[in-house]
């Protein structure tokens, strides 16, 4: 389970607002915003890379940073900014590389991983040579095969073209990872059971997500 | 088909090649320049490297070798032995490059590191010049972008504080992308400690015997220079 407790964020100005909520394992939940709402800045707060100004974030009480980052994967919007090597396979295998993996159970994980997301033949090419659609199944796969028990997604398809997105969609109804999506597109809610709805850094609705109303949408500046 | 050299281990070729192209600037009679070059030529043939590539690799050089050549103006002979010296060192580089990857070369590149892992971090220096390479280009391709985007509002003639927006510009992008890449970095649990190489590079029989052939060509040249 993921807890957040009373966090709060503040730069200039205050961006989160004494935020709570959990994330129960097996429970995928989206995070709905309209533009700097503060969805990045929260999300950010679930894997270690910002830490809590005022409040908490524990994750299934883990006491490291590093056990923290190693079980909630985080998925950026752009895949451009989060491939470093220059061959997909090699790429694939960075993290594990950082886990310590041998590097035969390495090779098995990065081909287990290539194959359920059907991109076997893209193994040994060169990243700067992908589709963008590909780029992004490659930057998924980096992450997917440290085995995270979270996965957070912040705004995986806004980029996509709608081809690419409805191949993402289906791969993500396909993981049993618990899933933490970033999004202010409505459709997108088809892919978790409860939402959270930000507004200007604070939670204006929490829960299942049949309870949405088109009220409280309209609260939250989601919809006109 | 893969030829010999592109199965060497990369440490080993960085070595050779490096041997070769120190001892290249210890060669000063002609028969050791013509037999360094018939190595030359051998790699080529063996690795099958094209000719147009050789030649964008030696272009930049051409504005040099025009300034060596000018340099010896008195002694135009020695100023022909220095550019074939440079020409000889371009060629060992192309073939380097041609037969290896850039994940080839960075890996080399750390366990090449290691020894002086007391005072720098293998792995830190190998990662950036990973990711030195993977984003260059994409900054250079968003600086065209960003000119473009300067041009499609009207710029006609350059001027001064337009190259410095220009400037501005991807300096921003670029510690915003530092930034960002930073981030998915640390989330993919980044350590230069305890880390594991999915890439393992491994010295062959292949590898002796690529250091006997420079060995035997560099001990041909010096007996030659005895005998002769
Ligand atoms: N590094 C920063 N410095 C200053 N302000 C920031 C910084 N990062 C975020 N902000 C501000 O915090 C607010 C929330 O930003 P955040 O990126 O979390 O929003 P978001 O909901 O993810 O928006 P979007 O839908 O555009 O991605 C915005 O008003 C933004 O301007
Ligand atoms: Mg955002």
């Amino acid at each position: 389970m993921i807890e957040v407790k009373n966090l709060s964020y503040r730069l200039k100005k205050p961006i989160l607002q004494n935020i709570s909520f959990s994330i129960k394992e097996g429970i995928s939940v989206a995070l709905l915003g309209h533009n700097g709402s503060g969805k990045t800045t929260l999300v950010k707060h679930l894997n270690g890379l910002l830490k809590a100004q005022t409040g908490s974030v524990s994750v299934d009480d883990l006491s490291t940073d590093w056990e923290v980052k190693k079980n909630v994967g985080f998925l950026f919007q752009n895949p451009d900014e989060q491939l470093f090597s220059s061959i997909v396979e090699e790429d694939i295998a960075f993290g594990l590389e950082n886990l310590g993996e041998k590097p035969a159970v390495m090779k098995a994980k990065v081909k287990k991983i290539l194959n359920s997301l059907r991109i076997e033949q893209l193994a040994q090419q060169d990243v700067n040579e992908l589709s963008f659609g590909q780029k992004q199944l490659v930057a998924l796969a980096g992450v997917l095969v440290m085995e995270p028990k979270y996965l957070i997604l912040d705004e995986p398809f806004s980029l996509l073209d709608p081809k690419n997105k409805s191949n993402l969609i289906s791969i993500l109804h396909s993981l049993k990872t618990t899933l933490i999506l970033v999004t202010n597109n409505l459709d997108d809610l088809a892919l978790v059971e409860e939402v959270i709805l930000l507004k200007q850094g604070k939670i204006v609705f929490k829960g299942k997500r049949s309870r949405l109303s088109k009220q409280i949408l309209k609260k939250a500046d989601m919809i006109g | 088909m893969v030829n010999i050299l592109q199965r060497l281990d990369p440490r080993s070729k960085i070595i050779l090649l490096l041997l070769l192209s120190i001892y290249l600037f210890a060669i000063t009679s002609s028969s050791s320049f013509l037999l360094l070059s018939a190595f030359g030529i051998l790699l080529l043939i063996i690795t099958k490297l094209p000719l147009g590539y050789l030649l964008k690799r030696l272009f930049p050089f051409l504005f040099f070798f025009v300034f060596i050549l000018a340099a010896h103006y008195a002694n135009i002979l020695a100023g022909l032995f220095t550019i074939w010296r440079f020409l000889l060192l371009v060629l060992f580089a192309a073939v380097l490059l041609w037969t290896t990857t850039i994940s080839e070369m960075v890996s080399a590149l750390e366990k090449l590191l290691s020894p002086l892992r007391f005072f720098v971090s293998p792995r830190d220096i190998s990662l950036m010049v990973a990711t030195a390479v993977r984003f260059i280009p994409l900054l250079m391709h968003e600086t065209s972008q960003l000119r473009d985007a300067q041009k499609s509002r009207g710029l006609k003639k350059w001027r001064f504080r337009h190259v410095s927006q220009l400037v501005q510009g991807m300096l921003k992008k670029t510690f915003l992308k530092a930034g960002a890449i930073a981030d998915a970095l640390d989330a993919r649990c980044y350590r230069d400690k305890n880390y594991t190489r999915y890439t393992i590079l491994q010295i062959s029989y292949r590898d002796i015997v690529a250091a006997f052939v420079i060995a035997l060509v560099l001990v041909i040249d010096i007996l030659k220079i005895q005998y002769l």
